[in-house]
């Protein structure tokens, strides 16, 4: 821009004619200049209105709890409230939603001229996947999960049994994962879900960032948001979102490969060793259930979570194939 | 409205609302009780919302008007900026016998937007901190767009003037 340009753009700027993209031009231009031309109060001004948008509040923002009518987790409430909106809202919603539900099905079905659906299983191990978007999923045994070989609009994919998200945050197109009725849906954020088909149940560990998690099956029509740290669990019987303010860490074993107990009972502690070593635990006598135990273990084998129950709570072991059968005098 | 929404839509103007309110109220506890006044009534209006074209520009009218509110009750009826502030004013007036010295170009320029009629300065600082459109600015304050643009070019023309008078730059 030359000094003509410059002092035409400047007059306009006097008369309150300029568009914001032009004062941010003029901002640019004077903010970055060097020599002392001939506009220094301008200069000056300019300076000081840049300054005071750096005043911020430093009170965090207003959370306004009570009123949050999708965060009710009352199936109940959920459901007066959907009753309470109008016929037509209700009607809209269902057309929404089937529209939606058959959307959903076209983009994930194989068909032709659309992406290709990329489908992964696995039996025994575990497998690592970086999905079209970047995404990591880290699919736990007995799981499989399919996506389009290319996300166009939005990031859907479907996931059967269990599988840890890292998600890569897009504002576009939103991440959603389908596990039977239910979808969990994020921008980028990391978090466990799991879909227990005999139980019918899914359950959600949200690791970083807020989740939605929502059922619109059976008259069940409900979404809530899901923190970093907190839990949900959809039963599909009977027919509920229930959300849960902590969940164990254990539950996540599987992926962080960490096993952490503090004061915890030892059938508690158990369980989660069971599961995440793949064996049954046998006790003889019943003494031993009453026993807490703390610790922090990393990336253990089973000898070792052994060997550590019997330093700390002089409990003896024998190892049969898959059963470990557990003897002590209890605590 | 969900709270997502909440959270993505509202929240983040809470800033903007704060620095009118603090301007307006020169006072940073009371400026942070209306901005978080004013979230909580976006909020109840829900999906009422969705009829108003700029929702930043309607959180700055409630926002100026729980201001006024507030500083006419605390004037008991007198509700002019002004005579609030008077005070406070007279001691920014005086600084332009002073001589400036470096640094000091923020306190001047922000006595100088003080001394602009009411009006003119949240224009100005709609325009200039806020970043409103024109039509923005028209809705908060209840104004007329060509009024609008008239009040911004008489404060920029004056303020201009004044603060070039101030530190003796040679005008542009």
């Amino acid at each position: 821009m030359n000094q003509g340009e410059l002092n035409d753009l400047m007059n306009k700027y006097y008369e309150g004619l300029t568009s914001l993209e032009e004062e941010k031009q003029l901002r640019k231009l004077l903010l970055e200049a060097k020599d002392d031309g001939a506009y220094m109060s301008e200069k000056d001004i300019l300076s000081y209105f840049e300054e005071e948008k750096s005043v911020k509040s430093r009170k965090a923002a207003i959370e306004p709890e009570a009123q949050d009518r999708t965060l009710t987790i009352n199936p109940e409430t959920a459901r007066k409230a959907v009753a309470g909106s109008s016929l037509f809202l209700k009607i809209a919603a269902s057309l929404l939603l089937l529209v939606s539900l058959s959307w959903l099905l076209l983009e994930l079905t194989n068909s032709p001229g659309k992406a290709a659906t990329v489908t992964e299983a696995t039996l025994d191990g575990q497998k690592q996947l970086t999905l079209p978007d970047g995404s990591r999923v880290t699919l736990n045994q007995n799981s499989r999960i399919s996506y389009p070989e290319k996300f166009t609009t939005n990031r859907d994919v479907v996931l059967e049994g269990e599988g840890y998200f890292e998600v890569v945050r897009d504002e576009s197109k939103a991440f959603r994962v389908v596990t039977g009725n239910v979808t969990t849906e994020v921008l980028g954020t990391a978090f466990n879900l799991r879909w227990n088909k005999e139980l019918e149940t899914v359950e959600l560990e949200v690791t970083e960032g807020k989740v939605a998690f929502a059922s619109f099956s059976s008259g069940l029509n409900e979404r809530i948001f899901v923190n970093a740290g907190e839990k949900a669990v959809y039963r599909h019987r009977p027919n509920t979102i229930e959300r849960f303010e902590a969940f164990n860490p254990n539950l996540l074993s599987w992926k962080t490969k960490k096993l952490v107990f503090s004061n915890t009972r030892l059938e508690d502690v158990l369980t989660d060793a069971a599961s995440y070593f793949g064996v049954t635990f046998q006790f003889k006598g019943n003494t031993l259930k009453t026993c807490n135990f703390t610790g922090k273990l990393d990336d253990p084998v089973l000898e070792e979570f052994l060997e550590a129950l019997k330093y700390v709570l002089r409990i003896e072991y024998e190892i049969r194939n898959d059963t470990i059968v557990l003897t002590g005098d209890g605590c | 409205m969900t709270r997502e929404q909440y959270n993505e839509t509202i929240a983040p103007l809470q800033d903007g609302f704060y620095r009118l309110a603090r301007w307006m109220m020169r006072n940073e506890e009371d400026a942070e009780d209306v901005a978080q006044e004013v979230l909580l009534r976006l909020w109840k209006m829900g999906n009422a919302l969705e009829s108003y074209s700029s929702v930043k520009a309607l959180g700055l009218k409630i926002t100026r008007n729980l201001c006024l509110d507030y500083l006419k009750r605390k004037s008991r009826g007198n509700m002019s900026l002004e005579s609030v502030n008077g005070s406070q004013r007279e001691v920014t007036t005086s600084m332009e016998l002073l001589e400036v010295e470096a640094g000091d170009t923020r306190r001047v320029l922000h006595s100088l937007i003080e001394q602009l009629p009411d009006q003119q300065q949240l224009v100005l600082r709609l325009r200039s901190v806020e970043e409103l459109e024109i039509e923005e600015i028209a809705e908060a304050l209840e104004l007329t767009a060509n009024h609008v643009r008239v009040l911004l070019s008489r404060a920029r023309k004056t303020l201009r003037n004044e603060y070039t008078k101030i530190v003796g730059y040679e005008p542009g």
